[in-house]
Order: structure tokens, then C-alpha cells, then sequence
């Protein structure tokens, strides 16, 4: 009992800078957004009770409005494309022996390496519709006609976005799966195999519903991350053309800092936050199911 | 060994603790962190930055006297876009090295408003700031009114014209002193133009552009561009705009705001702006909504672009990078009868909560005296000091085109910041005049 309260005691001393930096850095800042977000201030002075008007301008206001349809559209997609690249990558490596596969795997992680501001910026020269590799290439292989303004059309830009997230996030998707598709026994797939199983079968019988809650883990953190993603859309877009990819970090910001409405930015961050709740209780619901101990 | 663990993870866990602390702290000794300090920080202390600000400067300034240190002067005015502006810091550091340490800071065009913001509410802003005069109404209430140091000082008000100190007061206060006029120009390539048997005229409306301009792409060269960046993304409608309000003799209503943005004079503007690029006049062609200035400097270089909008300020710069050919003055068109170009006055301003508003005066005074501002005229560009000469031709002929110089009315952040940066973006791709009209409209009530 003495040794059990003496453990508890140095856990919990261990646990009280983590806990202080956490309630310093992200509990406190939380509780004052929210009382902000009901209040009128423009970073000078006092501020001033505003009720509801902030949610109120937020919600009425269509960039608001756009910028959170962006941001959803943005996360899920590129959220989305990760996971299943990364699944198939992870696939595909566990079929390779010990040194190819840790060399693709350098290789496919690589992205997730890179500031995401250096991608962002090397992929601006890649899209380029004068100078850009892809264009280039397009023309070179007389495929002229299919050359675009990438980062300038409706249809494509946010696409263009949407597919140099996926390429940076499926790294660590398929460092995670990977980890957890050689958890399963092999015995598992040579059972199957002797019952007449293919490689994909005893992947979608056994592999996948077996890692399951590390494909939860692995799509919530990439959702959240890529909710939260600023620097890439800013370095490629800066949210333009026009706000065709201006996601609510990039309106936040603005409204902040630009606009001098700390209260609209704050109320604007209650929301999203709600937004990201709500979404990864989806995520967790959709990807619901047993897990197996093995 | 067990105790050992259990002594490095405590220690270990103890450092994490005071770094934690250490990196709170809001004294820094240089500036630019100063002005990146985050908002949670910024916020709290910002509370305070109206009521402690005044009796912060004399304390700080005297305690300074006391231990024999020179006082240090932040001043975030060093623009290194311009050859002169480095010069110009250093000589102003050199002139005021016996009683201030001037702290020169880089300006961030890009995020200037942040960096103020920041650098304000956090009570450790910058002793003065760089700002343009025409958006001035967003810091007016936080900028020390200089009127009561010009009028005790008849030499240092003898620095500007009537004219530039009106630009600059809001509500009968001097809010922020002129150090450059700055104006939009084109500059056009004159082989090129004379090949294709362009004449430039002293002055044309946007129908004789437009026909210049599709002689000029039949020739196979983009005749026009415009810069999306540098807030310089509306200028072909800002300038349209005005020009369109001359014809009818309005600009002083829209000065006052009796025009809104969203008025017939705004829509005829737009619809100006969109011809061009709806023509395919616009340099790159598809990509003309989201081409940056350095892309549109160097096509200009390389003849792709025959004519391209400038700062007046940055004309003779940009003109002396083309090796090729002999850059010249275009008019801007005008979509009336009369012509009109937009401009307004680069700016310094001291915030009210700055340690050392009297030494920052001290500081505006030597800066925008005719010794540094000499340099900028020397290297050319466009002083405010009235009592500076400018020797050099061509920047005579860029000043000559201030004669059709108008006022736009002070912009909230919302609208500027439409202007800037969706404009065109919304014009070209996003709906087209109704739509920029509507966001115009939602933009100025929301300012």
C-alpha cells in the first residue's frame, strides 16, 4: 500500500509539468477564446460585452461560410486520399523483404519530412502554368491540351491543394499501418492461405479489421491535423484566387489581426471547433467496430 | 542505479519547468520578436498598454539617463525595397549615434498591419511605425497626435507642404508625418510600342487602351499586367474608379463618402477592368488574376508584357533593370474624358503607448529633415520633404504625372483588404461586377 502510494506520488509529480504546460498553453488559451468569442475587442483598450453578435456576423457572413465549406471539403478530402494511400503503400511494403522495404519506406515517408512551407513553395513552381514541371510535362508528352492555369481555375485549385496534402500526409499514415499490419501473426494469413485465400482477401479479412483502431487513430490525427492546416494553402494560394481556397485559419487570422475583430476571429474558432468535434465523431462512428486481441 | 534514473528524470522534468517559464517572458532585446509576440500574450498586456503607456515612457527614458544608456529608438521604417531606404537607416543611425541607438527594423509590407497590432497591444511597440497615410483611420486612436510638436517647431513644419499635412490628420489630428509621395505609373517599352505602331498619347480614355491594346496582341504580345501581390491587386479598377468619378467632378464626394463602392460610378469602373481581361490584354492570359509582381517585372524585361503599372516611387528602379529597351511614361486611361491616378503618402506614425514619444519626435525630425531625405531623392525616388530637389529627368517626368493626382477616402481594413487581395480574384473568376458590387457592399458595412 506504501509502495502504491509512494508511485502514485512520483507519477503524479512527473505528470505536473506536462499538466502545467498543457493548462498554460492550450486549456487557459481555450476557456479565454471562449469568453472572448462574446465580446467586442480590437486588440487596444477594453473589451466590450457583445453577446451573440459575433456568432451572429460569423454565421451571416458568406466568406465565413465558404471558408468552413472550404476547410471540411479540404480536410475530408485530403484526410480521405492519406489514409488510403497510405494503407496501400503499407500494403505493398509488407510484401517486400527487410531492405527493399526499408528503403521504400524512406522514400514514402520522405514527404512527411518536409516543412510543410518548403512544399508548399516547391509545389507553386511545380504548378506554375509558364515554367511548371507538370505543364512542361504535359506538353512534352502531347498532352498539350490538357495544361491548366492549376492554381488559378475554380476547378482545380483547391484540388491542387488537396493533392499535395495527400501527397505530404500518406507518409505517416503508412508508417502507422505498417507498424500494425506486422503486429498481425503470420499464422493468420497461412491459415487462410490454406483455405484458399488471395493477398487481397486476407487483407480485407484479416489485415485491415484487425488493425482497425489503428486506422481510427491514423485518420483522426490526419483530420485534425489537416483541419487545422494554414501554411500550405497560404504558401501555394494565400487562400485566393479570390477565397476559392481561403480555409477558416486563413479568415481567423485575418479577422484578427487585419480586421481588428479579435471577438468575430474567436467566436470563428468556437465554431470550427465545434465543426471538428462533430467530425471526428463521425470519423470514430463510420470506422466503429470490434477489436481483436491477438 | 534505479535512484540514479529517478534523480536525472527529476532534474530533467525541472528544466522542462523553467524553460517553460523562461520562454513567457515578454523582455526581449531585439525587436522583431517583440513584434511576433503571440496574441494570447499580446491580449493581456494590451489591456493595460492605454494607461500605462505614458507613464512607461518617462520612466523608461529616465531610468535610461540615469545609468548613463543611450536610449534605444525602434524604428520600423527600413524599407530595403528601395535602394535609398538601407542608406537612409544608417545614416540615420550615424546622425543620432550620440544620443539614441536607433534599432532599424525591416518593414514587412505584407504584414504590416499584424506586426503593428501586435507590437501595440502587446505594450512593447516599436517607437515608430511605417504606415500609409490613406489607411491611417485604422491606428489613428492609438497614434500620437504630432500637431502641438510641429506648431512649437516652425522648421520641422516647414518640411511639408498644406497639402500633405491635411492627408495626414483625422478628426483635426496629425496623426502620422509624410516621408514619400507615392503614385501609380506605367511604364511602357518604347521599341516595342513604336514596332507595332503604338503611339503613346499625354493622355487616353480606356476605349483608345483598349484598341492600342488589341493591335498589341495581334502582334503577339501581352499589351498589359497587373501585380496581385504587394496590395497592388486592385489598381486597374482603383484607378478606373477614379477616373470615372473626375469625369463627373466627384471626387471630393467620394473623399467624404457620399459614393460608395458599390454605387454605378464603381460598376462602370468594374466593368472597365474586367474588358481587359475578359480581351486577353492581361499578362499571362489565364493566369493574370494570381501573377506576382516579380513574374510581371521580369516579362516586362523579357518584352512578353509591353506595358506594366508601377510605384512611382520604384519607376526609376524598374525602368534601369531593362536592358533591352528604353522604358517610358503611359498615361493611365481613363474610362471618362479626364484623367485621374491613385496615390497617397507613405507614412510614419508614433504609437501613444511608445517608451520615448519625445525621442521618437526627435528621431521623425531627423529622418524627414532634407540631410536623409536627400539620399532618397539622390538615388531616385520621390521625397515628401518639400524643401528637397529632385536632379534627376526621368524622375521629374514620373513626378509630372502626379498633375492628375486624386484622394480615395480612408478605407476600413475589411475594404482594403477586399480590394487588395479578392477584387480581381472575384471579378475575373467568381461571379464577375455583381458579385465584387455585393462583396464591396458587405466589406464597407462590415468596416
Amino acid at each position: 500500500m506504501k509502495m502504491k502510494q509512494r508511485t502514485m506520488r512520483t507519477g503524479v509529480l512527473y505528470l505536473i509539468p506536462a499538466v502545467l504546460f498543457v493548462t498554460l498553453f492550450s486549456v487557459i488559451p481555450f476557456f479565454w477564446n471562449f469568453v472572448l468569442s462574446f465580446q467586442k475587442w480590437d486588440g487596444f483598450g477594453q473589451p466590450e460585452a457583445a453577446g451573440f453578435y459575433n456568432y451572429l456576423s460569423v454565421l451571416q457572413n458568406p466568406l465565413s461560410r465558404r471558408a468552413f465549406g472550404n476547410s471540411i471539403l479540404y480536410a475530408f478530402s485530403s484526410t480521405f486520399g492519406g489514409v488510403v494511400l497510405g494503407l496501400i503503400f503499407a500494403v505493398l511494403i509488407l510484401r517486400l523483404s527487410q531492405k527493399e522495404g526499408s528503403f521504400f519506406r524512406l522514400i514514402l515517408y520522405s514527404p512527411a519530412m518536409l516543412p510543410t512551407a518548403v512544399v508548399g513553395i516547391m509545389f507553386v513552381f511545380f504548378f506554375n502554368p509558364e515554367m511548371g514541371l507538370l505543364n512542361n510535362f504535359l506538353r512534352l508528352v502531347g498532352l498539350g491540351g490538357l495544361q491548366h492555369v492549376w492554381l488559378q481555375e475554380k476547378g482545380t485549385a483547391m484540388a491542387c491543394i488537396i493533392f499535395v496534402a495527400i501527397w505530404k500526409c500518406a507518409g505517416s499514415v503508412m508508417m502507422l499501418t505498417f507498424a500494425a499490419l506486422q503486429g498481425v501473426p503470420r499464422s493468420l494469413y497461412e491459415s487462410s492461405y490454406l483455405d484458399g485465400a488471395g493477398f487481397l482477401q486476407q487483407m480485407r479479412s484479416i489485415g485491415f479489421p484487425l488493425i482497425r483502431p489503428m486506422i481510427l487513430l491514423a485518420t483522426i490525427n490526419t483530420l485534425g491535423a489537416q483541419f487545422k492546416s494554414y501554411d500550405l494553402i497560404f504558401t501555394m494560394t494565400q487562400g485566393g484566387p479570390a477565397d476559392l481556397t481561403t480555409t477558416v485559419p486563413i479568415v481567423m487570422k485575418k479577422t484578427a489581426f487585419i480586421f481588428g475583430s479579435f471577438g468575430s476571429a474567436a467566436a470563428m474558432g468556437v465554431l470550427f471547433t465545434i465543426v471538428v468535434a462533430v467530425s471526428i465523431l463521425l470519423i470514430r462512428r463510420i470506422l466503429r467496430g470490434e477489436s481483436y486481441e491477438y | 542505479m534505479k535512484t540514479w534514473k529517478k534523480m536525472a528524470a527529476l532534474l530533467l522534468a525541472a528544466a522542462m519547468l523553467l524553460l517553460t517559464f523562461a520562454g513567457c517572458s515578454s523582455k526581449t532585446d531585439t525587436s522583431t520578436s517583440a513584434q511576433t509576440q503571440s496574441a494570447t500574450t499580446a491580449a493581456s498586456a494590451g489591456s493595460s498598454a492605454a494607461s500605462t503607456g505614458a507613464s512607461a515612457s518617462a520612466s523608461a527614458s529616465a531610468s535610461q539617463e540615469a545609468t548613463g544608456e543611450k536610449p534605444t529608438i525602434k524604428f520600423y521604417g527600413k524599407c530595403i525595397e528601395y535602394v535609398s531606404g538601407p542608406m537612409m537607416t544608417d545614416a540615420l543611425e550615424t546622425a543620432m549615434a550620440d544620443k539614441y541607438k536607433i534599432d532599424s527594423i525591416q518593414i514587412d509590407w505584407s504584414n504590416m498591419d499584424t506586426v503593428i497590432r501586435t507590437g501595440i497591444a502587446s505594450n512593447d511597440p516599436c517607437d515608430i511605425y511605417n504606415y500609409p497615410a490613406s489607411s491611417m483611420a485604422n491606428f489613428a486612436d492609438m497614434a500620437v497626435d504630432l500637431k502641438p510638436y510641429l506648431d512649437a517647431d516652425p522648421e520641422f513644419k516647414s518640411y511639408f507642404s498644406d497639402a500633405e499635412l491635411q492627408a495626414c490628420t483625422i478628426d483635426g489630428k496629425l496623426v502620422c508625418l509624410p516621408w514619400e509621395s507615392n503614385f501609380t505609373v506605367i511604364l511602357g517599352n518604347k521599341e516595342a510600342l513604336d514596332k507595332i505602331g503604338v503611339t503613346i498619347p499625354d493622355s487616353w480614355t480606356m476605349d483608345e487602351f483598349n484598341a492600342a491594346c488589341a493591335k498589341i496582341k495581334a502582334a503577339g504580345v501581352f499589351p498589359f499586367t497587373n501585380a496581385t501581390d504587394l496590395n497592388r491587386g486592385a489598381w486597374v479598377y482603383r484607378n478606373a474608379m477614379l477616373s470615372v468619378l473626375a469625369a463627373e467632378d466627384k471626387n471630393q464626394d467620394f473623399v467624404d463618402g457620399k459614393i460608395s463602392l458599390s454605387s454605378d460610378e464603381s460598376k462602370q469602373a468594374l466593368e472597365a477592368t474586367k474588358a481587359l481581361y475578359d480581351n486577353g490584354y492581361m499578362y499571362p492570359g489565364e493566369g493574370a488574376v494570381t501573377v506576382k509582381n516579380d513574374e510581371a517585372i521580369a516579362a516586362f524585361y523579357q518584352g512578353k508584357v509591353l506595358m506594366m503599372p508601377e510605384i512611382a516611387a520604384g519607376a526609376k528602379q524598374t525602368a534601369s533593370g531593362a536592358t533591352d529597351f528604353t522604358p517610358v511614361l503611359v498615361p493611365w486611361p481613363s474610362v471618362g474624358d479626364k484623367g485621374a491616378i491613385l496615390g497617397s503618402l507613405n507614412c510614419l506614425f508614433i504609437p501613444k503607448n511608445s517608451k520615448n514619444i519625445d525621442a521618437a519626435v526627435e528621431v521623425l525630425k531627423t529622418y524627414l529633415g532634407p540631410d536623409i531625405q536627400k539620399i532618397h531623392a539622390d538615388q531616385g525616388y520621390i521625397p515628401a520633404n518639400v524643401n528637397v530637389q529632385v536632379s534627376d529627368p526621368f524622375v521629374q517626368d514620373v513626378m509630372a504625372q502626379a498633375s492628375t493626382l486624386k484622394a480615395e477616402p480612408p478605407y476600413s481594413s475589411a475594404v482594403f483588404d477586399y480590394l487588395s487581395n479578392n477584387l480581381t480574384g472575384d471579378l475575373v473568376l467568381n461571379g464577375g461586377v455583381d458579385t465584387v458590387l455585393q462583396n464591396l457592399k458587405t466589406a464597407e458595412s462590415a468596416g
